[in-house]
């Protein structure tokens, strides 16, 4: 997988920034059979409960475990991401435009000269969800975000591979 | 509207199912000075449910052109809820994007001052829209009866499972409706007695289907035997050309094969465009034992015995479909996984069916009858269906079932063919009985942790999670 590059600047404000809530103790059912629990107590007593549920028609009873497991590993610690991010193509070249519209959907975005103090996570998202807002004097895209799930904030994975990856290794495995 | 030809706006006159839309330009009544379009896609967060995309327009109206039901209106024969329609931007001079295709919801009109100031708000949503929408499905395997149709060769559908009691043609006109003789007497008895003869509850199921089926069982009088039956009134007449087939399928649970000495399921056919005739798939007990028999009665006739049946005619479901057809001059019974051909006493000239009866001691299911070319439904047809019918779609893979969902909700496959991942997880059985195909869907992109979403061309999209996650 490789990163849109988005300039800092073509960024509209204001921006709003609000991490991702903590998933700490999901419920997963397998319809008609097994359900998966997973609890991130040191979660629960920071961050205050998340417990989703999820209803999977699955046919592997490892599943459930398998997701709850999976979302207390990468998701019991709020990620820093902006939920909308908008962007005014009124202002951009017709290159820029067609490379924020080549944007879609489950594609990783990379934000590029963000300030500094920008925390990691912020600058590299999944989009979700995609808007456009068109009129004689208005050009908006907007985005909805999702952050990234890796080991580092800024890069997904690295997923665990069976021709690379060892058991004892850091590699994540995915649900 | 002042966009400078860069935005185009239009809504097609054909039906929204037309695999050529009729395009109608409304460009030049697009009121974006007053409200901007607005599209919308996909979701806010990886654990929710994908909701359908929407755009939203103003329409200027002081014409009353797009005032529905104004019968003066050159539109008035197609504009309305459900047409589809496609918004285009271009967005530099060699790059024109389809921004979004859906199909228009119940348009709300407003009348400031009487033809000056009308406008109508359109609102759309796109293809998991229209599917949300969408009729529910009667039962996983009607889904797939009635999903794997080609070239219109369904003629009549009974499901006759226990879901209100129906006994209803889903396709064609022909209800059943139940009825109770005495075979041998030739006797009839009350409407109370036939009524009682037909069960609705605490019939089996077919292992793949997720509604109980009717149960059929004798009369109060000894010799009577319950059957369910198309009303004559009803009878309609279908030649067939030369070419086609007429071919009867469906699935019986014996409960006891000694009561039916006659026919168990029946297609009514004329031969030779005269008289009346039928092909009756029957238990019968000779000198081989109990079997399967395919009976051909009327100007031509024929016979063909199966093997199949004899060990365990009862308590189980039998797969069955009976062939009969002129140039080519078919004549087959199907049992299950196998085939029997036979021969007939002369060649059919001319066929036709019109309607069906079914009478064993037990439980009947998913009787259908399909005339048309021999391609159209086939014993391969046959066989897929039983696949479902045994198992239910389980084992799937999500991007299997969403694109079997689909399929089955009717979206050609030029629109997913091409955009569905295989998906990672192995689903369970569908339960697809009263669920619409958008939440069926959302059961197997639920079930992956996948996205399902439709792009501006109308084409949808399922990513399974080795391409959310970028492995």
């Amino acid at each position: 997988m490789t990163a849109t590059q988005i300039p800092y600047a073509w960024i509209a404000t204001p921006l709003t920034r609000r991490p991702a809530p903590a998933v700490n103790a999901p419920v997963v059912s397998q319809t008609g059979g097994a359900v998966g629990y997973s609890t991130s107590v040191a979660s629960i007593t920071r961050y205050g409960l998340g417990a989703p549920s999820i209803q999977l028609e699955t046919a592997c009873t490892a599943d459930p475990a398998n997701l709850a497991t999976f979302l207390t590993t990468y998701q019991a610690t709020p990620r820093p991401r902006q939920p909308v991010m908008q962007l005014n193509l009124i202002a951009r070249s017709d290159a820029e435009c067609l490379r924020i519209l080549a944007v879609g959907f489950a594609q990783w975005v990379q934000i590029t000269g963000a300030p500094t103090r920008w925390p990691p996570g912020a600058t590299n998202f999944i989009v979700q969800g995609i808007r456009h807002v068109m009129a004689t004097d208005q050009r908006i895209v907007e985005w909805q975000t999702t952050a990234l799930i890796g080991t580092s904030p800024t890069a997904p994975g690295p997923w665990f591979r069976w021709d690379s990856s060892s058991w004892d290794g850091t590699d994540i495995r995915p649900f | 509207m002042t966009w400078d030809g860069r935005l185009k706006f239009y809504v097609s006159s054909a039906d929204p199912d037309a695999v050529t839309p009729v395009w109608v330009e409304f460009t030049a009544r697009v009121m974006d000075q007053l409200s901007p379009l607005e599209t919308r896609f996909g979701r806010t967060t990886e654990l929710d449910d994908t909701e359908p995309g929407t755009l939203q327009l103003i329409l200027n109206n002081a014409d009353d052109a797009l005032t529905f039901g104004n019968t003066s209106s050159p539109y008035t024969s197609w504009w309305g809820p459900g047409r589809k329609c496609w918004l285009t931007e271009r967005v530099t001079s060699a790059v024109t994007q389809d921004r979004f295709t859906g199909y228009i919801q119940m348009p709300e009109e407003f009348v400031a001052t009487e033809g000056i100031e009308q406008r109508v708000m359109v609102t759309a949503v796109d293809r998991l829209g229209r599917l949300d929408q969408a009729r529910p499905f009667i039962s996983t395997v009607a889904a797939h009866v009635l999903g794997s149709v080609r070239n219109a060769s369904l003629l009549y559908y009974w499901p006759l499972l226990d879901q209100a009691g129906d006994l209803v043609d889903v396709v064609g006109t022909v209800p059943l409706t139940p009825s109770i003789s005495g075979r041998a007497a030739g006797t009839t008895s009350s409407a109370a007695d036939q009524l009682a003869a037909v069960l609705y509850q605490g019939a089996p199921t077919l292992p793949g289907d997720d509604v109980p089926s009717v149960r059929l069982v004798p009369g109060v009088v000894a010799g009577q035997v319950a059957a369910i039956t198309s009303a004559s009134a009803n009878i309609v007449l279908h030649s067939l050309s030369s070419g086609q087939v007429a071919t009867l399928a469906g699935y019986l649970n014996l409960e006891s094969y000694g009561i039916v000495t006659g026919n168990a399921l029946r297609m009514n056919l004329q031969s030779n465009g005269t008289g009346s005739g039928a092909a009756d798939i029957a238990i019968v007990s000779d000198s081989i034992g109990q079997h399967f028999r395919l009976n051909l009665s009327g100007t031509v006739t024929g016979t063909i015995d199966s093997p199949d049946g004899s060990a365990n005619a009862t308590g189980r479901w039998y797969a069955l479909g009976a062939r009969v057809g002129f140039g080519p001059d078919v004549f087959e019974l199907w049992v299950d996984t196998n085939v029997y051909p036979g021969t007939m006493s002369a060649s059919p000239t001319g066929l036709g069916t019109f309607g069906a009866l079914v009478s064993p001691f037990g439980s009947a299911a998913h009787m259908q009858v399909y005339t048309a070319a021999a391609t159209d439904f086939t014993n391969a047809d046959f066989l897929a269906q039983r696949t479902v019918a045994l198992y239910g779609l389980g084992r799937q893979t999500t991007g299997q079932r969403v694109a079997s969902i689909l399929g089955y909700a009717g979206v050609p496959s030029a629109e997913y063919a091409t955009t569905v991942d295989t998906g990672t997880a192995v689903m369970q059985p569908a339960t697809l009985a009263g669920q619409d195909p958008l939440t069926a869907l959302q059961d197997a992109v639920r079930t992956e942790q996948g996205l399902i979403y439709v792009d501006g061309s109308g084409n949808t999209h399922f990513a399974d999670r080795r391409t959310l996650y970028g492995i």
